[in-house]
């Protein structure tokens, strides 16, 4: 063995070290961190497929020679609580969680091990967790409703039909933001589902544009038609809350690109797994819009949208 | 006044002991729910579901509004049969009146004597009935006047049809929430509002007999709430150039052809104007029409036997809800109405003729309020209470001869009523509800009469089973009562009020997503029947008497597919028979099918609606047969080809069916020969 002086011992070192630095902050060079990452979905959906590409996609990109294990939950919530300790006992890096079903229990039971998680968590659960981050469903009210402006100008009351116990601070939150943006907000509360029809005719007089918030206790398959046929009869516009809702009837619909939601989720992961700690990452919205449109419902109302909006929507119903 | 005969009303002392055991029944269906209605719980608590979150409303299919705009859930939960018909269906199928609306749906028929249009339903539809056992409401309006009860469905209808959003067929009696005239249904116009017009639309249209019509809407909804809304029409028909009547088929009577006396014309005005919970509308309308039958044995081949018919009312409207319990409807309304009849005689004995001008002038005038309260109880209860206070100011009838001037009849009076119900939509279980409900109506001319309504109906898998049970009266009305008028026509003061009980079952079956069947049976008794009849002298004159029964079948597939097609098919069997002859009721057809399609011939933008319907035939007064008919008529419509441009093309009795309707007592003619082929063509674009 060849004996090697104080000087040269040290040189070494400080090369490393500056390599595994530059490894770090240079993006696409590899910093060799090896891990077991654990993908848990609620469920098997096209949606989610598209997050996992990306997630992956970015995380092979940043040369994370992760190995990913992936359990398929099916909205079983002991399929989840069986993937966690199956995880917990094989040893995992990172938990990525997608949807309800997969984030709540890993919230529960991960203890420090990181989360990332993707639409299962509103941020509030996500800072109360022990060691959790990830990207939350809804889009900030204010995108919302700035897109709002875009599509329908005219609209200054905004209709909203809520439960105080599950959205109630969301509605806070638009008034605040609607009385910055110019809007009023005209909210009706529903407790039962006999209440629906009172609650939108009582709208009726009032909202220029009804705003669907995701709550799935008042937006539901079940309730769609009488939502929808609402919004026909009253030509008033459904801001609904996907492409289904447009495809139904609603005049449109913000959406996610869940494919970059996907990579949003990888860069909170790659940071997570350098070592940095979820209270350090704090939950952030999707970043990415997409909207589509129902001309179809544009017409019915006498809506007129301008062709650079219908040019720029992700799909156009006609 | 009381009444002083054996009137056979629903008196309270026969109606509470039925109320009694109806809410017996519903105290016992209720023992198992009453325990957790007093819980407080929410009976259809929003779901909580943890397993699956609110991402699912992202990837949860939706069923499409363009599919199901017909079954609103009120529909299938109403107690009554229901059909709807939209302002897209008047467009397509290309209808002209509400008499054309009427007649395409199961059960409907119409019967037009060249003067004014009658409906016919479930087998029924007197001679000389001016549609008074019909109530025709727009925007919850009473339309029917004072003096006829008239409900008016053809183009003397109160209401221009492109001014309609909806119109709903309500079948059935419902005189337990809306008195009088609600006997066989209720004729309920949704008129549109400032949203659906955006901007001034203007609407022209041209046919055969030279008939034209045009119009001219402003409608808008303002930043601040303020939706108003302004319309005006105005119709212009030369009618059939030359009528021929075998009746008249003589050299006296110009060898029974008429000619240019079939004139039609009206102008009308609608205004809306809503703010907040307040809504104001009004409308006002006039017609004259010409008479070319030689109705009431007037001249043959004149033009100065015509109608003239003039009405204008205004409704102001308050709607809210006070602290999410108490829905309140509040309403107060003037009406006027006014007709004048110009009916030439030859009152010469010899062959040199004496012409007079005779006519009949009917002025009624009232004014009413009504308040409603709706709230729901222990979840289960959804319970409507209401009172009604009408005012008639003036129900005057004239006669006269003009020149020289002779008064046959100067008949002035005023009247008043009011009247109070409850209703109760019980959820007995989450798929069961009972919907009972009792109105009482006091007329200071005969006294009180009470009359409920119970409907069970039960959710079996989207498969809806209706069991119906129904009473209504109708009230005689001024005209029957009071008009008398020289040699033809003979007063019966002592007129009764007549009602209808109507036993109905139904079941209505979800087809897939996009079709829907139904298929029900009635039967129904009317005791003390109001008919015109002729006397001994040869004078009309209106008496109680006849008890009528009747059963029937009715049938009917309805859809409607996202790729634009839709329709319905109809069929309905019908027996209408009076109780002591056995015999089979003037103008009541056994059979009638119905289909209605309408197919889109490129994308969103051009459709074709094709209507066939089929009456069998029908007895008339002299018991002869008015033959079996088959009409279609067809329509292609456009829009969105060209801005806001909508393009029509109709013609009606595609085929030149020749066929009749059954003529009344005011005939000679026993069969009105009706319309072959016409046309029109109507264009619209909105500014």
């Amino acid at each position: 063995m060849i004996p090697l002086s104080h000087l040269t011992r040290s040189f070494i070192l400080v090369v490393f070290s500056l390599g595994g630095l530059i490894a770090t902050f240079l993006p696409g060079v590899s910093f060799a961190e090896e891990g077991r990452i654990v993908i848990l979905l609620s469920q098997d959906e096209a949606a989610y497929q598209d997050i996992q590409a990306g997630f992956r996609a970015y995380l092979h990109q940043q040369g994370v020679a992760a190995q990913f294990e992936e359990y398929q939950l099916q909205n079983s919530a002991i399929k989840a609580i069986q993937a966690l300790d199956d995880a917990k006992q094989k040893g995992v890096h990172l938990l990525f969680t997608l949807g309800t079903a997969a984030t709540q229990p890993a919230l529960k039971e991960a203890g420090e091990i990181p989360v990332v998680a993707a639409l299962g968590a509103s941020a509030e659960e996500l800072r109360n967790a022990a060691n959790a981050t990830g990207v939350v469903l809804d889009f900030p009210v204010q995108t919302q409703f700035q897109w709002m402006q875009k599509l329908l100008p005219a609209a200054k009351n905004i209709g909203i039909l809520y439960n105080a116990h599950k959205t109630g601070d969301k509605v806070e939150d638009a008034k605040h933001t609607a009385r910055t943006l110019g809007f009023t907000v005209t909210a009706q509360e529903v407790k039962t589902t006999q209440e629906l029809t009172r609650a939108l005719d009582k709208l009726a007089n009032e909202a220029r544009v009804l705003w669907g918030i995701t709550d799935h206790t008042i937006y539901s398959p079940q309730t769609a038609e009488s939502i929808l046929l609402f919004s026909f009869r009253n030509r008033i516009p459904f801001a609904g809350l996907s492409l289904a809702w447009v495809k139904a009837g609603a005049l449109y619909a913000l959406d996610r690109d869940y494919r970059d939601l996907g990579i949003q989720c990888g860069e909170l992961a790659v940071q997570m797994l350098r070592g940095a700690k979820a209270k350090t990452l704090p939950p952030v919205a999707p970043r990415k819009v997409v909207y589509a449109l129902n001309l179809k419902t544009a017409q019915h109302m006498k809506l007129d949208i301008a062709q650079a909006l219908i040019d720029g929507a992700q799909q156009v119903i006609q | 006044m009381k009444p002083n005969g054996p009137v056979r009303l629903q008196p309270l002392q026969r109606v509470v002991p039925r109320c009694v055991g109806v809410f017996l029944i519903v105290v016992l269906l209720s023992v198992p729910t009453i325990t957790s209605a007093q819980s407080d719980l929410p009976s259809e608590p929003m779901i909580e579901d943890s397993s699956t979150g609110e991402e699912m409303l992202l990837f949860q299919e939706i069923p499409s509004v363009f599919g199901a705009s017909k079954y609103e859930q009120k529909v299938t939960e109403a107690p009554s049969v229901v059909t709807i018909i939209t302002a897209d269906e008047i467009k397509k199928y290309g209808y002209r009146t509400l008499a054309d609306i009427l007649q395409s749906v199961n059960g409907f028929y119409v019967t037009y004597d060249r003067n004014y249009s009658y409906i016919g339903v479930r087998g029924f539809n007197r001679p000389g009935d001016y549609n008074t056992r019909l109530l025709l409401l727009v925007d919850g309006h009473r339309m029917n006047d004072n003096v006829f009860d008239q409900a008016a469905p053809g183009t003397e209808g109160r209401i221009d049809v492109d001014l309609i959003d909806r119109v709903e067929i309500i079948r059935g009696p419902s005189s337990s929430l809306y008195g009088a005239n609600a006997f066989f249904g209720i004729i309920n116009v949704m008129t549109k509002r400032g949203r659906d017009v955006q901007g001034i639309e203007l609407s022209t249209a041209g046919g055969s007999f030279e008939s034209y019509k045009t119009r001219m809407t402003y409608g808008n909804r303002f930043a601040n709430g303020l939706e108003v809304l302004f319309s005006g029409s105005f119709y212009d028909s030369a009618g059939q150039k030359r009528l021929f009547y075998r009746e008249f088929d003589d050299s006296a009577t110009n060898n029974g052809v008429v000619r240019r006396a079939d004139g039609d014309q009206y102008y009308s005005l609608f205004t809306k104007t809503a703010f907040r919970d307040f809504t104001l509308f009004g409308g006002y309308l006039v017609r004259e029409k010409g008479i070319p039958t030689a109705a009431f044995q007037t001249v043959f081949n004149t033009t100065r036997s015509l109608s003239v018919d003039e009405q204008g009312y205004v409704d102001l409207t308050y709607q809210h809800e006070f602290g999410n319990q108490w829905q309140l409807l509040a309403r107060a309304y003037y009406d006027r109405y006014y007709y004048r009849g110009d009916y030439l005689f030859d009152y010469s004995e010899t062959d040199e003729p004496f012409l007079v001008l005779n006519q009949d002038a009917t002025i009624g005038e009232w004014w009413g309020t009504e308040l409603k309260l709706t709230r729901r109880f222990w979840q289960k209860h959804r319970i409507t209470f209401g009172g009604e206070y009408r005012d008639n100011l003036r129900q005057d009838q004239r006669n006269y001869d003009a020149v020289p001037f002779t008064n046959y009849l100067n008949d002035r009076r005023s009247s008043r009523l009011w009247a109070v119900y409850v209703q109760d939509e019980f959820t007995i279980r989450d798929n069961l509800i009972l919907n009972a409900g009792v109105r009482y109506d006091y007329y200071d001319s005969f006294g009180g009469t009470a009359n409920p309504r119970l409907a069970l109906i039960y959710d079996w898998h989207q498969t809806i089973f209706k069991l119906l049970y129904g009473e209504a009266f109708r009230a005689p009305n001024v005209y029957e009562q009071f008009y008398g008028s020289a040699d033809t026509f003979l007063a019966n003061p002592n007129l009764k009020p007549e009602t209808i009980t109507t036993y109905e079952f139904v079941v209505e079956q979800p087809l897939g997503q996009y079709l829907r069947a139904s298929v029900g049976g009635y039967y129904y008794t009317i005791d003390n029947l109001i008919s015109q009849v002729t006397l001994e002298d040869e004078r009309l004159s209106f008496q109680n008497g006849e008890t009528i029964e009747a059963k029937g079948l009715e049938f009917q597939v309805e859809g409607r597919l996202e790729s634009g097609w839709e329709g319905r098919l109809s069929y309905a069997l019908q027996e209408t028979q009076n109780q002591e002859t056995g015999q089979t009721l003037t103008n009541s057809p056994h059979h009638m099918a119905k289909l209605n399609l309408i197919v889109p011939l490129w994308r969103d933008t051009a459709f074709v609606g094709l209507e066939t319907r089929y009456v069998s035939a029908r007895r008339t007064l002299t018991r002869k047969r008015a033959e079996s008919f088959l009409v279609t008529n067809l329509t292609v419509f456009a829009h969105h080809f060209f801005r806001s441009l909508e393009v029509s093309g109709s013609i009606y009795n595609l085929f030149a069916e020749e066929y009749g309707d059954p003529g009344s007592g005011d005939h000679r003619q026993d069969i009105i020969p009706q319309d072959g082929r016409t046309f029109l063509v109507k264009l619209t674009y909105t500014f």
